[in-house]
């Protein structure tokens, strides 16, 4: 249990930034990105003992914080107005581009709306650059039927930026 | 979706944008205006997704830490193990895996029908700490005050006699 322990930790440290970022292009909102984090690695502590390799250990990971994410959009109550939700916390100085920041943020929104269904896969293959096979192993579908999900969520999502210009 | 006036459709140009794999329409494309114009605005939309995802996400300061500090929270910790205790799986460590694990669950749940984030929880000394940060600081006080009462209740309902004291902790506002 010690060794599990440190190792575990290791793993934590290199794969944090990368399950906060799959888990807010996910949930679209940086506090409740860090509550999928929390309970992602919680979940993947628990399940430390069953995993044994079956899976990369990203491609694991990626599966914990997508069900993590999913669980809690299931589970999240829509009661704070859309208007109200706090402007996301960014790093970047005023210097940075504000056109950039226009095009990633509309492109987020749009993202934000699209089924949940749709949107976690659209963010693995488009955002996470995961090819087909392994967005199917992260998701546990066969290849054919994630295609065809992606392809709605494609579809949807060029619609719904057409309707921004 | 309706078809263009040479009857291809917008669903197929998103899907040959995305996987380019169909000869048959990028030789149409090459000879169709409609189509050579849809593809161009597509494409257009196409590329701020592609700028999304090399756009890098800045992590909250101190992420890491608090993910790490959660982690910990739920593990049995060997300095409160009694003698002959067996830290690897042994029926001592699966109880008290299963009342850390019982803690850290009914405390996410409770904070977030009350609108607070569990940023960790750990027993210590058989009581329980949680840490919660706070979108909004006016009621996050009395609401932290909240969350001890209805966590201390749900406890005592879950474990009995095991229940652990409860302090909740405001780590963060805002
Ligand atoms: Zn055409």
């Amino acid at each position: 249990m010690r060794g599990n322990a440190a190792a575990f930790d290791q793993l934590v440290r290199r794969h944090t930034v990368r399950m906060y970022r799959v888990a807010l292009r996910i949930v679209g909102d940086p506090v409740e990105a860090e509550d999928v984090v929390q309970d992602a690695w919680i979940s993947a502590w628990r399940a430390l003992p069953r995993f044994r390799g079956e899976a990369a250990p990203s491609t694991w990971l990626y599966r914990v914080v997508t069900n993590a994410a999913l669980a809690h959009l299931r589970r999240k109550k829509p009661t704070v107005p859309l208007e109200s939700a706090p402007e996301p916390r960014t790093s970047d100085g005023p210097e940075a581009s504000l056109l950039r920041n226009e095009t990633t943020d509309v492109v987020l929104r749009a993202i934000a709306e699209l089924e949940p269904t749709q949107r976690v896969p659209l963010v693995l293959r488009e955002l996470e650059g995961l090819s087909y096979e392994e967005v199917a192993e992260v998701l546990g579908i066969a290849v054919p039927a994630l295609r065809s999900r992606l392809h709605r969520a494609r579809v949807a999502l060029m619609a719904k930026l057409g309707e921004q210009r | 979706m309706s078809p263009l006036p040479c009857g291809r459709s917008i669903d197929e140009l998103v899907a040959y944008l995305a996987d380019r794999d169909d000869p048959e329409l990028t030789a149409h494309v090459a000879g169709c205006a409609q189509c050579a114009a849809e593809l161009a605005e597509l494409e257009d939309r196409w590329s701020s997704v592609r700028l999304v995802a090399v756009t890098p996400v800045p992590t909250p300061p101190g992420l890491v830490s608090r993910v790490l500090a959660a982690v910990h929270g739920v593990r049995p910790r060997l300095g409160s193990a009694p003698a002959g205790f067996d830290q690897d799986g042994g029926r001592v460590s699966v109880a008290e895996r299963a009342v850390l694990a019982v803690c850290r669950r009914l405390a996410v749940e409770l904070a977030t029908g009350l609108g607070l984030h569990v940023r960790g929880t750990a027993v210590e000394d058989g009581e329980l700490q949680v840490l919660v940060a706070a979108r909004y600081p006016a009621p996050a006080i009395s609401v932290a005050d909240e969350l001890r009462s209805q966590l201390s209740r749900e406890l005592v309902e879950h474990l009995g006699d095991a229940a652990p004291v409860v302090h909740v902790h405001l780590i963060d506002i805002g």
